[in-house]
């Protein structure tokens, strides 16, 4: 199962990277640089994705050609919105070191940090 | 509870002159009352469950394991680090989190981090977030919620604080608000990180565990109070 994931993130990898549709021979020629992958493991997988809205594919030809739904940093710009979003309904799932905060916010704590630093050199 | 209220003289048996058998809203009211809150929990603990699955779901494609740090770094210019609790938790940082903090203070960044999964603080938040949604329009629960998340903060910190220096959490945090571009970004929370920084700047000793005793047995003793003075002889 891990392995799978694996895969799955490894073809994710060179359809971010390659930024243009982009057939499963492609994809299982470039893994085989490193390492041996079946044609069918990939294309398994591939349709994996597809259906899990990763990817969109079309027909060229015979063939399929793949490309992301998204971009990486979408996805990633989703996440932090997610994590740091500052909703009413504040969701019990995540935990955070800091808020997001206001200018006014800040500059409250750099008042403590400087009456701190007073206090230990008086 | 049944027992006390028969040793102060009230039988469940006593019935009001002119009424007839117990009826069905008696027992339906406070039963409802009871598992209502309940109920909520449970659906809290699963909603914020699938909110985490379908964000870890992402974050295992997007991010890069950080070997080093045993944590999942994400690509992106705010300073951020949290987590996710539960049964496959990750600890999240950002690449700008990366870029700003040194080692020594990221290491108290983590450990805060860390701190929220052992401690599994997303229990008691879950919580405190069910008692919100049922009592919806009482000001003390939406209190309560966000003096729990502040709380559970103060939690992480301190067990960061037991082992990594006071000036690597302190400049951490700091340094972490302070790089938040807040370009129109909505403000929260009020001044949580505030109170946390100097709450962790003023060298505090522990109290005396005498005092922590009497913290806790008044703690105890103060809900029990209204139904003991209620129970008193005479008054039943």
């Amino acid at each position: 199962m891990r392995r799978l994931g694996e895969l799955e993130a490894e073809i994710m990898d060179r359809l971010w990277a390659w930024q243009r549709p982009t057939t499963v021979r492609e994809i299982v020629d470039d893994i085989n640089e490193h390492r041996p992958v079946a044609y069918t493991t990939v294309m398994t997988v591939a349709s994996i994705l597809y259906n899990k809205g990763w990817l969109l594919r079309a027909k060229e030809g015979r063939a399929w050609v793949y490309s992301p739904v998204r971009s990486r940093e979408e996805y990633t710009a989703a996440l932090m919105e997610d994590a740091l979003g500052t909703s009413e309904d504040r969701s019990a799932a995540l935990a955070h070191f800091v808020e997001q905060m206001g200018p006014e916010e800040v500059s409250a704590l750099r008042k403590a940090l400087r009456a701190a630093g007073r206090r230990t050199q008086a | 509870m049944s027992g006390l209220l028969r040793f102060c003289g009230l039988t469940f048996d006593a019935r009001i002159p002119g009424t007839g058998p117990v009826g069905v809203p008696a027992i339906a009211v406070p039963a409802s009352v009871t598992l209502l809150p309940l109920v909520c929990f449970a659906h809290e603990l699963l909603r914020a469950r699938r909110v985490r699955a379908h964000h870890r779901g992402v974050l295992d494609m997007v991010g890069r394991r950080s070997a080093r740090w045993r944590a999942t770094a994400l690509d992106h210019d705010t300073p951020a680090a949290y987590c996710l609790p539960g049964r496959r938790p990750r600890i999240v940082v950002s690449a700008g989190a990366l870029k700003l903090l040194s080692p020594a203070q990221l290491e108290s960044v983590l450990e805060h981090e860390r701190a929220h999964i052992a401690g599994r603080h997303h229990l008691a938040l879950a919580a405190t977030e069910a008692f919100a949604r049922v009592f919806r329009w009482l000001p003390l629960a939406r209190e309560a919620r966000a003096q729990t998340a502040l709380l559970l903060e103060m939690a992480a910190d301190d067990r960061a604080l037991r082992r990594h220096p006071r000036e690597a959490l302190v400049s951490a945090l700091y340094a972490m608000a302070a790089g938040r571009a807040p370009g129109g970004a909505f403000s929260v929370g009020g001044p949580d990180a505030v109170v946390r920084l100097r709450r962790i700047l003023e060298a505090r000793r522990r109290p005396h565990p005498a005092l922590r005793g009497m913290v806790v047995a008044a703690a105890v003793a103060v809900p029990l109070l209204p139904p003991l003075l209620g129970c008193a002889p005479g008054m039943g």
